[in-house]
């Protein structure tokens, strides 16, 4: 149980962790059932073919296709593809500036998109906003909440606004993320106004969570109780769009990624999909100088130091390299598999090489 | 010197950092609330040039009870004593604003924002955030007191009394920068300095309205509006009461310091509940949240504006009696076939300046839309089930609802007072708060001005509503000095109020007012619905 709490070197703070994550058990947390609201009255009449089902039937829960937003000259978001599964947790990935909240705040009817079709829930966020947000939680990226309100008073309205809130989910989320409710929110700090929006959100009944970067400002263990929060999410089949820089977060959580860039989507796929173009890192010892490995098809950054060597190999040629690398004597290696960080620096980089050619 | 205890290392940088930031907006404010002294002087030079002229007008005009109790007495029936009597109250509110509004943004504002941290890393004495804009303030008290002085000599020969008139203006001006900064180092919050230093004001205010409605002078000790009176400029230049009021001010300044040393960053001495409800089961609506935003600052005004009511309802019947003794008042306040009752032309009066008044909480009220959603708070609002037009609406509900309320709270509380000396305190209380209700339909177009620059403009909502405030608040004193044409004043729609307690008629007025007010926050409502929602 909640293994990456083990090598922790803090040992009060291991301690509050077991603590929690018996709270936070799956039994514990399962016994809370999320109720999604009866899909009926006038107000959601935009899905006739759910009255049945609690859960909405649509496959899509989020789908964006060809999504320009321009303010003034700047083209914020230049033909953005996003499609998000029901019950699957989608990773939105993009460097800063990119349009990744600017999308949200356009699935959220904030902001009216130029160009393009969005659907979410079925409905079309600008026109069905209210009826929609009924069935969503958003937790903001930099959240700011009323001064003189307590975090109780805020996570209460915010339940209420939303439809509904779940009492037992809502006790045990104040206990997983430590929130003295009875303070004035002027006096909490970005993680704790963080918390207050994050279990808002999570104590809601809504069917889908649209997170901007939900854990920016709080603690690693509270980090790590947001990853168990949301894997449980999951499990009880919440659909949730996560925006985020925190790759090891993405890597972790999600089945499916977005990735984009200057607003447009660069990568979408699952991450098994992805890493099929990443490469693997190889270090290794040889007894000889494997002097022919520079040349070889689908092996790049070669760095020999004796019979030392250091390289990225592409995933399909990685047996042939291998090969080689056994004749040529290998006494030790060590491979990295191919990370969701490489990914994007390989796009954040490319974005880079691109603007400074601009320049000369 | 020791370094390491220099608690004021750093106060030349900031210094120059406040005088960056506040380049444009607060620069305009002091000169031209100096100018507006010179603007007088030249008004009344050319109603009234000569000292007969000047005797007549006063004994007409200025010597109504009413007017004595919010101006005080003219002292001088020189252009001068009457540019004293007629402009210090204004200038006061003025400077004095600058100065309270001044002081929070660069040191309370700045440690709550965070931006005091990052500077307080760098060297900086414990004195120093406080030491600059104090510095910067008493350098514009002086710049402010020498534009008025030497604006004044243009009208008069006196340079002593221009003199005196400009730094006794100035030195009240120091004064609340004074009690602001006190202010700063006690208050729970930046909001709440301001709340504090700027309701001081207010109070001061009223005590000085009170000290004008009694006999003698010694109640105009009280308050620093009496204060700068007491310097008699033009007609005694007393400038050992400048000096007094500089060694107050420079007072309030130590024990800031002294606080300072003793206090952490961003936090008071009143821990004004820092903990509070886990939950309260009414806050399940956007009116509901409304409301508690808008409610403190509501209670201070009815609280204040009850207060003056009351006092009005006092001074009323005297009043009256004196001012229906001036044939000019008679004329103006008699309608033919209609017997006015003793105290309504006072009622009158105070109804028209303090509904101008009232204004300032309507616009800083409505404002809360603008600053929701500036601040983000609207976003995550919004993307719950809440439609943006029913949340500004519950806004815009409490501005209406609360401003009613403040003026029927100022109508009844006068007729309280006032029925308690003729013996009919019902009637008086339902005829007077009744008599508010003409005023408001006015108050509600400002409102309705900013919730359409909302809906339409979001980035000119701000400068727009207080611009056109500023705007039509000018047009009123034009109109008073009778040197604007009247299709111009009509643009105000203070120009419309129909004066009601004196038989004029009321039902179009307060119906084209009302539609109006109507339209602009329909017109808002409808462009929000279209636009961006921006943080």
């Amino acid at each position: 149980m909640a293994s990456f709490l083990a090598p922790s070197p803090f040992g009060r703070r291991l301690e509050w962790g077991e603590h929690n994550f018996q709270t936070l058990s799956e039994n514990f947390y399962r016994s809370i059932e999320i109720t999604y609201p009866r899909h009926k009255g006038k107000e959601r009449c935009f899905m006739p073919d759910n009255s049945k089902s609690p859960f909405p039937q649509e496959d899509q829960t989020v789908s964006i296709s060809g999504l320009v937003k321009s303010f003034g000259h700047l083209r914020a978001l230049d033909s953005l593809n996003l499609s998000v599964q029901r019950g699957e947790v989608h990773g939105f990935l993009g460097p800063n500036g990119s349009g990744k909240t600017t999308t949200i705040r356009i699935l959220l009817g904030l902001l009216r998109a130029d160009e393009g079709q969005i659907s979410l829930l079925g409905a079309d966020p600008w026109r069905d906003a209210v009826a929609l947000h009924r069935r969503i939680a958003y937790v903001p990226g930099d959240v700011t909440l009323w001064a003189n309100l307590t975090g109780g008073e805020i996570i209460d309205l915010l339940g209420r606004l939303r439809g509904g809130l779940n009492p037992a989910r809502r006790a045990a989320l104040l206990e997983i993320f430590e929130l003295d409710t009875r303070k004035k929110a002027h006096t909490y700090s970005k993680g704790n106004r963080q918390k207050v929006a994050l279990i808002a959100a999570l104590a809601s009944d809504a069917e889908l969570l649209i997170l901007d970067k939900p854990t920016s400002g709080l603690d690693p263990l509270m980090e790590a109780a947001f990853r168990e929060c949301i894997a449980l999410e999951r499990k009880q089949g919440r659909t949730v769009l996560l925006s985020s820089h925190i790759l090891g977060e993405v890597e972790a959580l999600c089945d499916r990624v977005t990735i984009i860039r200057s607003g447009t989507t660069v990568e979408t796929g699952t991450l098994a999909e992805l890493r099929r173009f990443t490469r693997t890192v190889i270090s290794a010892e040889l007894s000889s100088p494997p002097h022919a490995l520079a040349e070889m098809h689908g092996v790049h950054d070669v760095q020999t130091d004796g019979n030392k060597v250091h390289c990225t190999v592409e995933n399909s040629e990685l047996s042939d390299t291998l090969a080689y690398l056994i004749s040529c004597g290998l006494q030790r290696i060590t491979t990295q598999p191919p990370t969701l960080e490489e990914l994007f620096l390989r796009h954040y980089r490319h974005d880079a090489i691109e603007k400074e050619s601009n320049h000369e | 010197m020791n370094n390491q205890r220099n608690h004021w290392a750093g106060t030349l940088t900031l210094i120059r950092l406040i005088l960056r930031r506040d380049r444009i907006v607060p620069p305009l404010w002091i000169i031209s609330g100096a100018l507006l002294a010179p603007a007088t002087a030249s008004s009344f030079a050319a109603l009234y040039p000569d000292e007969a002229a000047r005797a007549l007008f006063v004994k007409a005009f200025a010597e109504n009870p009413t007017i004595t109790a919010m101006l005080g007495k003219v002292d001088s029936l020189t252009l001068g004593g009457l540019v004293v009597w007629r402009w210090s109250v204004a200038g006061i509110f003025i400077i004095g604003l600058a100065n309270v509004l001044t002081v929070i943004r660069h040191s309370r504002n700045e440690e709550e924002t965070g931006r005091a941290e990052l500077i307080g890393s760098a060297v900086l004495g414990r004195f120093a955030q406080l030491s600059a804009v104090l510095i910067v303030l008493c350098c514009a008290n002086i710049l402010f007191a020498l534009l008025v002085a030497f604006g004044m000599m243009q009208f008069e020969a006196s340079a002593a009394g221009s003199l005196t008139l400009g730094f006794a203006v100035g030195a009240a001006g120091f004064f609340f920068a004074g009690i602001a900064a006190l202010a700063d180092r006690t208050a729970s919050s930046a909001r709440g300095a301001r709340a504090i230093a700027g309701t001081s004001i207010g109070i001061f205010f009223i005590v000085y309205i009170i000290g004008n409605s009694t006999a003698g002078n010694n109640h105009l000790w009280w308050s620093p509006f009496g204060w700068v009176r007491l310097t008699h400029p033009y007609s005694g230049n007393d400038s050992s009461i400048i000096a007094l009021i500089v060694a107050v001010s420079l007072l309030f300044v130590v024990v800031a310091y002294f606080l300072t040393l003793r206090r952490d960053i961003n936090s008071g001495i009143f821990r004004l509940a820092h903990s509070g409800a886990e939950t309260s089961p009414y806050l399940s609506s956007p009116l509901a949240l409304a409301w508690r935003l808008h409610r403190t600052m509501f209670f201070w005004w009815f609280a204040g504006y009850t207060i003056i009511g009351a006092v009005f309802g006092v001074i009323a019947e005297t009043a009256s009696e004196q001012l229906m003794t001036s044939p000019l008042m008679a004329q103006i306040f008699s309608r033919p076939g209609v017997s006015v009752q003793p105290g309504d032309s006072l009622f009158t009066m105070s109804f028209s300046l303090l509904g101008d008044v009232l204004c300032l909480y309507v616009i800083s009220a409505t404002l809360q839309l603008h600053e929701e959603e500036a601040s983000g708070r609207a976003e995550m609002l919004l993307s719950t089930s809440v439609e943006r037009v029913q949340w500004a609406l519950s806004h815009i509900f409490c501005v209406v609802a609360g401003s009613t309320l403040i003026f029927m709270g100022f109508g009844a509380a006068s007729g309280l007072s006032l029925g308690m000396s003729t013996g009919n305190s019902w009637h008086e209380i339902i005829r007077l708060s009744g008599a508010t209700l003409a005023h408001l339909p006015a108050l509600w177009i400002f409102a309705g001005l900013a919730v359409a620059l909302f809906g339409f403009a979001p980035r000119l909502t701000v400068g727009g509503s207080w611009g056109a405030l500023a705007l039509c608040t000018f047009l009123d004193m034009g109109g008073e000095f009778k040197q604007i044409s009247s299709a111009i004043l009509n643009i105000s729609p203070f120009a419309h109020v129909p004066k009601i307690l004196l038989g004029e008629d009321y039902l179009v007025p307060i119906a084209s007012l009302t539609a109006t007010a109507a339209l602009l926050i329909l017109a808002g409502l409808v462009g929000l619905r279209r636009r961006d929602i921006v943080a």
